[in-house]
């Protein structure tokens, strides 16, 4: 009897227990601003944006188009002994973005960063609150004279850049490209073409791979991913005399402040695809808000030259330049 | 305070040669040392009890299945009781001599399977001052029972036991008194295994079919244990059938399994075997997904005695071998290996005078990789290769007091290489000793009071700064009256080697070992124990206990890391504290056991306190158990817990993303949706229960032992939350309504 009892008992709290509770994953709401600049040594025209968060209605993060950015704010930046202020403005948008409203930003058009510069930056939002930031401009690049000349290389089947690294962590973004022009019916259009690093094989498909931020000192191309380019100037077309490639190909390097190093390092993705992660580690050096106030140095290296016989062999035409 | 312990060892050293050395009895003694073997395999049988009526004392066997009695009154006939559930009881009468030690071997006769009654080992020792606080003593017979997730698991069942606590149904990985999952000393035979988990964490490597003993210690644990801060699992493999050969073979949905014994000339053997066949059933673990897991272990273990070569001495030779790969056959999804071999040599030997020793050489190693999906990016690798020696002693006075000593010699070489996709690398590489020493001396010359004293000596650590520390133990017991015992436990542990995984990792591939930084001291943990023990009348017991445990210098993932020159790990603390109340009810046919829990947890890194990610406040375990007799029993287990942690959610903000910043594009990169989180681990999850049922049913048929079983796991469909996807708003589930059945075959 007193089994059934304690039974009884036992069946009615797990009744109780059991109805449901609601799950709500939001806490109370909080404003937080969001401020992004990365100043460039290659123009004088830099760009800053600036947001505030914002909560959708359900989870369709991509049904929610209010424009969160924030207009009529003071952004001010301190370089080689004088300020800088951004001014407001917008253009009609050409992307996708879920935003109908025009993609407003702020921008600046009398300076560009040289190398080893302290930057500071202040924002002052509308509502009062401010926003500060600093950093420092990385250092002249300096490629280094191991550093491949000719394509193809001789006795060999990559393409390697060396470069001396800057301060610990910087993070460089390479781009080596090939110049061309296209004869569309008597117009001459110029043009470039992005050469991977390498190309992998999915299900007996060439998928070429574009290099990524990183940390390394050096790039290596892969001679069958330089093919695979020169390829593609003309896929599709017949006609390859259209086609003329100038001799001097291009391999430009950005180094990034160690700011902007970790900001980017901070977005390289998961760890892999199965581990679940309730965490989110993010990075941002702006004091009272998230975002980046950065910098980088680009810096072209023009030794690197493409032979004749091999553009040739493409049936495209060759440019000599001194 | 080093100083303070420095002092205390040498204090110890002279109690313990001024105390126990002298005989304190004029009449003349003897003493009975016997093994306890079960009769049909020769199997060891632990924690068994030994009873002398006549002089009302006895003593429990030991994880070799060893037991000793001192200070019997000799030249006298007695009879001795040898009782162990699920066997017939045997009385033997022994004629004691003096000043000798009197050897037995007793083998019970197990009970045809029909007759068996829920086995229950280590619940009722005999040895009334047994400093035994927070240790549990499971059966693998007692788990079967239970109701399974696929299969039998020790590890998802030790989340039953007050005090242990998980992240979910969904993983078998624990973590103990509020410790991190990295804390817990697993030892296969004495052999430290690193790995523990196949199938990402969702079952243990450990096969129950070759488990003999299993002790939990969940914390207090006494000198003999060194490495981990938090709970050790000491797990003794099965010998193998002295007398004849056998075989068993177990099929779940997962897995296929067997087992083969049998005699050797002086000794025995056991190979075991398991591999996964078919992973459809693991979708109800992954959300559905289908993942390409693949696993086998494997392991072997010989045994040799003669007495021509040593007169009482046991030697074995074991091994382990468990592998895992996940492979999608797509080069750009992640291939994942893990694989752990142990491998060791004991020695055992009985002296003359009551005397153990144990000798053990082990290697133990751990390969761990992750094949990126970008044949540049280099593979993430884990690599330890482990060489223990270790010696212990113990030596038991007639005064029953007993001292034990011993020694080890770890090296340990830990290799672990990442990069990230931007990459942000890290190469950790040690190659390290490390020599420690220990002695502790049990004063249980009192019937009703028992205490335990000792302190472990880092000679030389594996981390630089681990060198010259002592970890001083204690654990005591006062039996009040005969039916109550209050106990108490306080110690200090140090752990040299880290996992660096991030415990906000709810599902975990890769969780690589390395020697604690030298920029870091070793975390240190300080346990105090206290308890209540009490045994109301026969079949029913309560226990109580509680604790507080206080963490310093543990290693923490640095998540700030993002560039190589960051360091990896920075230093954090923490405590818990809780307490812990068990209520057992089993007198054939029925078999209740209630408990409760209430707990907290907090760590704390860089000047911020918060809740670890297996903090939960409330606890409720309800396990039913009937036999039915004609081999039919039935379990179910009821599960309470009040909600998990987790970081709420503010709202989002649009992060800018570099895309193309060579492109003509002036933004250089896009903006995507990012999370804006609010306070670490502040929100909680709705309360997490569970109900799952089980019947067992035992038949023989001919010469065939079979074992059917049936779960059904979650019986109301209860929808606990395991975690909400952010991006999508998905809420996903822990485990559904599920059947699972289990067949067992025995020869």
């Amino acid at each position: 009897m007193k089994i059934k009892h304690i039974l009884i008992f036992i069946i009615l709290s797990l009744l109780l227990i059991s109805c449901d509770e609601g799950f709500d994953p939001y806490a109370e709401f909080l404003d937080r601003y969001t401020f992004t600049c990365i100043l460039k040594s290659d123009t004088t025209f830099q760009l800053a944006t600036l947001s505030k968060n914002y909560r959708p209605n359900g989870f369709d993060l991509y049904a929610f188009t209010e424009d969160p950015s924030i207009r009529g704010a003071d952004i001010r930046v301190w370089y080689n002994d004088s300020v800088y202020v951004f001014r407001d403005s917008s253009v009609a948008r050409t992307d996708s973005s879920r935003y109908t409203t025009p993609y407003h930003f702020y921008y600046n058009n009398k300076f560009q960063v040289g190398s080893r510069k302290s930057i500071e930056l202040e924002v002052l939002l509308p509502t009062g609150k401010r926003l500060r930031a600093f950093s420092q401009t990385p250092g002249e690049i300096y490629f280094d004279n191991q550093s491949d000349v000719l394509v193809p290389p001789v006795g060999s089947n990559i393409v390697t850049f060396f470069w001396t690294p800057l301060t610990e962590g910087t993070f460089y973004v390479p781009e080596f490209s090939i110049r061309y022009r296209y004869n569309d019916n008597g117009n001459i259009i110029e043009r470039t073409a992005r050469i991977p690093k390498l190309l992998i094989n999915r299900d007996d498909n060439l998928t070429p791979v574009f290099p990524n931020p990183s940390n390394a000192a050096n790039i290596v191309y892969n001679q069958e991913a330089i093919d695979y380019a020169m390829e593609q100037i003309s896929a599709g077309d017949n006609n390859k005399q259209n086609y003329s490639v100038y001799q001097s190909l291009i391999f430009d390097l950005i180094a990034f402040d160690l700011p902007a190093s970790r900001y980017v390092s901070s977005t390289g993705g998961s760890v892999d695809d199965l581990t679940v992660t309730t965490n989110v580690s993010d990075y941002s050096n702006i004091d009272g808000g998230l975002g980046l106030f950065g910098s980088y140095n680009k810096k072209n290296y023009n030794r690197i030259k493409i032979f004749k016989d091999y553009v040739e062999s493409f049936g495209y035409n060759y440019i000599p330049e001194n | 305070m080093h100083k303070f312990y420095s002092l205390l060892l040498p204090v110890f050293i002279i109690l313990i040669i001024l105390f126990p050395a002298k005989q304190i009895y004029s009449q003349e003694y003897g003493k009975l040392r016997g093994f306890v073997v079960d009769s049909t395999s020769g199997e060891a049988l632990v924690f068994c009890n030994v009873f002398i009526e006549e002089l009302n004392t006895g003593a429990s066997t030991n994880e070799r299945g060893l037991f000793l009695i001192n200070s019997i009154p000799a030249n006298q006939e007695y009879e001795i009781v040898v009782s162990y559930v699920g066997y017939k009881s045997q009385n033997i009468t022994v004629y004691i001599n003096p000043d000798e030690i009197t050897e037995i071997k007793i083998e019970l006769l197990p009970l045809s399977i029909e007759l068996q009654t829920v086995e229950k080992v280590g619940r009722k020792i005999i040895r009334e001052n047994s400093t035994d606080l927070s240790l549990e003593r499971i059966s693998v017979k007692e788990l079967e029972i239970l109701p399974k997730g696929i299969e039998t698991d020790i590890m998802r069942s030790l989340q039953y036991i007050p005090g242990v606590s998980a992240t979910g149904d969904v993983t078998a990985r624990y973590y103990v008194r509020g410790g991190g999952g990295d804390q817990n000393l697993i030892l296969l035979n004495g052999v430290e295994l690193y790995n523990p988990f196949h199938s990402l964490g969702l079952f243990s490597v450990i096969d129950p079919e070759m488990i003999n003993s299993l002790e939990f210690y969940k914390g207090g644990f006494t000198s003999e244990f060194n490495g981990r801060l938090s709970s050790v699992m000491d797990v003794i493999s099965k010998d193998g059938n002295k007398n004849m050969y056998g075989f068993k073979g177990g099929l779940s949905f997962l897995t296929a399994k067997g087992l083969v014994e049998g005699p050797i000339p002086n000794g025995s053997f056991m190979i075991t075997g398991r591999m996964s066949y078919n992973n459809e059933i693991l979708k109800k673990f992954f959300n559905e997904q289908t993942i390409p897991i693949d696993f086998y272990d494997l392991s072997f273990k010989l045994n040799y005695s003669s007495a021509d070569i040593f007169e009482s001495a046991k030697f074995s030779v074991f091994g382990f071998f468990s592998n895992d790969d996940v492979d999608y056959n797509d080069p750009l999804r992640e291939q994942f290996k893990w694989q752990n071999s142990l491998f060791s040599f004991e020695w055992l030997q009985v002296y003359d005078v009551p005397l153990f020793s144990r000798l053990g050489i082990s290697f133990s190693t751990f390969d761990g990789e992750v094949i990126p999906n970008l044949s540049t990016l280099k593979p993430r690798t884990n690599e330890i290769n482990d060489f223990t020696l270790s010696f212990d002693m113990e030596y038991v006075y007639d005064n029953r007091d007993e001292l034990g000593f011993g020694l080890k010699l770890k090296t340990l070489e830990t290799n672990f290489f990442q990069v990230n996709p931007l990459g942000a690398q890290t190469s950790l590489e040690n190659l390290s000793g490390n020599l420690s020493i220990y002695g502790k001396y049990k004063f249980l010359r009192f019937k009703n009071f028992g205490l335990d004293i000792g302190a472990r000596f880092n000679i030389t650590g594996l981390n630089n700064n681990g060198g010259g520390i002592i970890e001083p133990r204690a654990s005591l017991t006062y039996r009040i009256i005969p039916a109550v015992a209050i106990k108490a436990a306080w110690g200090i542990y140090l752990q040299e080697v880290v996992t660096i995984s991030d415990e906000d990792e709810i599902i975990s591939v890769f969780e690589p070992w390395i020697i604690v930084p030298g920029y870091l001291d070793p975390p240190k943990a300080i346990h105090y124990n206290v308890g209540l023990d009490v045994d109301l009348f026969t079949g029913f017991s309560l226990s109580a206990e509680a604790y507080y445990k206080k963490l310093e210098n543990l290693a923490i993932v640095n998540d700030q890391k993002f560039l190589a020159s960051d360091r990896d790990l920075i230093p954090g603390s923490g405590e818990s504290y809780g307490g812990e109340f068990l209520i057992n009810y089993g007198v054939n046919p029925i078999n209740i056991t209630t408990s409760y829990t209430v707990s907290w947890a907090f760590k704390e890194v860089d000047n911020w306190i918060f809740y670890p990610k297996y903090d939960t406040r409330h606890t409720i375990n309800i396990i039913l158990e009937f036999n039915f007799g004609s081999g039919w029993i039935a379990s179910s287990v009821w599960n309470y817990i009040s909600g998990y942690p987790f970081t709420e959610l503010i709202g989002y903000y649009d992060k800018y993303f570099l895309n193309d910043i060579h492109g003509e594009d002036l933004l250089g990169g896009n903006f995507i949706p990012q999370t804006v989180l609010g306070d670490r681990n502040l929100g909680r999850l709705p309360s997490y229960h569970r109900l799952d049922l089980s019947l067992t049913k035992r038949i023989r048929l001919f010469l065939l032992d079979v074992e059917l079983g049936a779960s059904i796991i979650n019986i109301y469909d209860r929808e606990n939350i395991f975690y909400f996807d952010r991006n999508t708003g998905e809420v996903v589930n822990m485990l559904p309504f599920m059947f699972t059945a289990t067949l067992k075959l025995e020869i």
